[in-house]
């Protein structure tokens, strides 16, 4: 996930956390919309609460929170007012690694890996290349800043500056934002090539 | 002779382009433009570059094409691929290949890459964009090996590496994520095909196979189908050969024929033969 919230083309806030963490084994991020993105995660939040003030011994895993959002994008979709945000749920159910994606109509979509916005166009071939379910970790985290950096050359809207959250069985880990190591001293930029072939 | 002085006197006419905003406009006709809708990549390396093309065209959402040719002859030394409506880049690029050859034979030189793509870029340009041909010319010459990116609307950058076409976002990705100065012609071609196969998988406009063109001072490679991955089952013949005397004379039985019959039912033929006294057959009963 990028740290940015942007107003249209301008990158009006750079240092934002957009991981909301449900419970331990839940993790809720968004693409789109802040504001919707901000009352579905109060909505989240609530079924959460509503969950541990019963204390019946029952929670709600990532499974069921991915279900609720794609009944409630799919409510409002319905009224002809969706909410703007693709969804992302990542967690843990019965001890195996999920992930879930909703798009702004409401369609949920189990997936072992998410791409959102310019991520759809982009990132497909490198996520397909070079990643597999039997990835660890450190492979994984490779695959996802190679993205990230493809996205920031690539996307004029793009900002270098990511944040992983990870989810494992013993819980949530976020961690600090990293500056993406990106290369732009190509021969051919360092020669400004292009330059003086057209100021001839 | 008033008319005359209303009449447009020179340069392009834009009626049509007009004309067919407006009917777009109206949903009235939708014209179907056969696309290249394309992935078209070039990459330059230690000793040159390389050119590749997937080969698919599209008409809408039809594919109208499963194997042709993106890859266009500009010189013997510069080779060029093209996106965007198909037939605009076939001709635009045969234009300009005729162009470099009389001044090949002009100047006694070798062609140079920066002349086809200056030209082409004036000759977008004046058209405004209505040719839709969105080019990338790779070639090695004297001072050089040089890749040049074109739009339609006529902007030139000349970069180490570039994709163009509906696949390029697909393409670009992997360029983006593995391209390095100084790649040998081996790691070059490979890092193309992966791209175009990125383009042919990802991207709905395009598909079917890839084309590759390895373009250094030495020589030029152009591989055709370089990785196959929808072969085109039934391909025409070319050129059709037939074997001599292989359809019957069909007029030397007619005669004989026609004389059998009319016989049958009894009547009397004269024949007379073309340039004689009387032209034709009568039917005598």
């Amino acid at each position: 996930m990028d740290t940015t919230s942007s107003y249209g083309k301008m990158a009006m806030y750079k240092n934002v956390n957009k991981f909301e963490v449900i419970n331990q084994q839940t993790v809720y991020a968004a693409s789109g919309e802040v504001s919707d993105f901000q009352e579905l995660t109060r909505f989240l939040r609530e079924v959460e609460r509503r969950s541990l003030n019963a204390a019946d011994g029952y929670t709600h895993n990532a499974h069921d929170y991915a279900n609720l959002l794609a009944r409630k994008q799919y409510q409002m979709r319905n009224k002809g007012d969706p909410f703007l945000v693709q969804s992302v749920i990542g967690g843990i159910v019965d001890g195996k690694p999920y992930l879930a994606v909703i798009d702004p109509f409401g369609t949920p979509l189990q997936k072992t890996a998410v791409l959102t916005g310019y991520a759809r166009y982009l990132c497909p071939p490198i996520v397909q290349n070079y990643w597999d379910e039997t990835a660890d970790e450190e492979k994984a985290r490779r695959v996802v800043e190679e993205c990230f950096k493809v996205l920031f050359y690539r996307d004029a809207k793009a900002v270098d500056r990511i944040q992983i959250a990870i989810v494992t069985e013993r819980g949530v880990t976020i961690d600090e934002p990293i500056k993406l190591k990106t290369k732009w001293d190509h021969e051919a930029f360092l020669t400004r090539a292009n330059e003086k072939l057209h100021t001839q | 002779m008033e008319y005359l002085q209303s009449l447009q006197k020179g340069g392009f006419n834009f009626d049509n382009c007009h004309r067919n905003n407006l009917l777009i406009e109206s949903n009235a006709v939708k014209p179907t433009v056969k696309k290249t809708g394309t992935t078209i990549v070039g990459v330059t390396f230690k000793d040159g570059v390389v050119l590749a093309a997937d080969t698919r065209a599209t008409s809408d959402t039809t594919v109208a094409e499963k194997n042709c040719a993106k890859i266009h002859y500009l010189a013997p030394n510069i080779y060029c691929c093209g996106a965007g409506t198909a037939a605009d880049c076939e001709h635009v690029t045969e234009k300009m290949s005729s162009e470099l050859e009389l001044l090949r034979l002009n100047t006694g030189r070798v062609s140079r890459v920066m002349t086809a793509a200056s030209r082409l870029q004036w000759n977008l340009w004046q058209y405004r964009g209505n040719i839709g041909a969105a080019l990338i010319i790779a070639g090695v010459d004297p001072k050089g090996k040089w890749l040049a990116q074109l739009s339609p609307e006529g902007t030139t950058s000349y970069l180490p590496y570039c994709a163009m076409g509906s696949g390029s976002l697909a393409a670009i990705a992997i360029l983006e994520a593995k391209f390095r100065d100084g790649l040998t012609q081996d790691e070059a071609v490979d890092l193309v095909q992966e791209a175009i196969e990125a383009g042919i998988f990802h991207d709905l406009g395009s598909g079917s196979n890839v084309d590759v063109c390895i373009i250094t001072a030495e020589k030029t490679d152009y591989r055709r189908n370089y990785r196959v991955y929808n072969k085109k089952e039934w391909v025409k013949p070319t050129p059709y050969s037939f074997p001599p005397r292989n359809t019957r004379n069909f007029f030397s039985g007619y005669l004989t024929n026609a004389l059998a019959i009319l016989r049958e039912h009894n009547i009397k033929l004269e024949v007379v033969p073309v340039g004689g006294e009387r032209v034709g057959m009568e039917i005598e009963k």
